[in-house]
């Protein structure tokens, strides 16, 4: 019985690496939907605090100009995990979503004058980056 | 051997030892859930959510600003 509970522990341990670890396909398509959720997000509140007057109509257009940049580069972001079923061969278009939000960041959102707005939507932004770097990781 | 494989094979094992192998059997099942590509036909809708988004507010602003 002793022998038993040994045999069936290794077996356990060995089915449960290769079940953590051989589904990169699955894990990847989850951070790419946790990037757009959050990308929806961050675009959502600036919407928001446009209609609220926080945000000048000039910098609205062009911060959403970005994100509709955003989604088309996220969209082939997507096509290229589902054709490598993993990260790996995404890292080009990883690269173009980076750069949209690094322009977001740097550029696009300094024209937000009320501090709180632009802070908040910096954060956004921020939590954006954080998931598109796991996305690179994990790609690694 | 895919995940469902697994949890197969684990019923099995676990119809002679289920104090064993639940708490595993758990772990599996949790895991298991959506494949990539669900996960991505998620993440394409939600992008096309952005996309019309971006479009309406852009289009709703141009207009305003341009000359009559």
């Amino acid at each position: 019985m002793k022998n038993f509970y040994y045999a069936v522990s290794v077996l356990m341990v060995s089915l449960l690496l290769m079940g953590f670890s051989c589904d990169k396909y699955a894990k990847a398509g989850q951070l790419a939907k946790d990037f757009a959720a959050t990308v929806l997000v961050a675009q959502q509140l600036e919407i928001q605090a446009y209609n609220s007057g926080y945000i000048q109509p000039a910098s609205h257009v062009m911060i959403q100009t970005k994100f509709l940049q955003l989604a088309d580069a996220g969209v082939r972001l997507d096509q290229a995990i589902n054709q490598a079923h993993n990260a790996q061969g995404a890292k080009a278009q990883m690269d173009v979503a980076a750069s949209l939000l690094r322009d977001l960041s740097d550029n696009q959102i300094t024209g937000i004058k009320d501090e709180k707005t632009r802070l908040a939507v910096q954060a956004a932004i921020v939590s954006c980056q954080t998931i598109l770097d796991n996305i690179a990781a994990f790609a690694q | 051997m895919n995940a469902s494989d697994m949890l197969k094979l684990l019923s099995l094992i676990a119809a002679a030892e289920p104090a064993i192998l639940g708490y595993i059997k758990s772990l599996l099942e949790s895991s298991q859930g959506m494949t990539g590509e669900q996960f991505l036909s998620e993440a394409d809708g939600i992008w096309a959510q952005v996309k019309s988004n971006a479009q309406g507010q852009v289009q709703t602003d141009v207009p305003a600003s341009a000359p009559q």
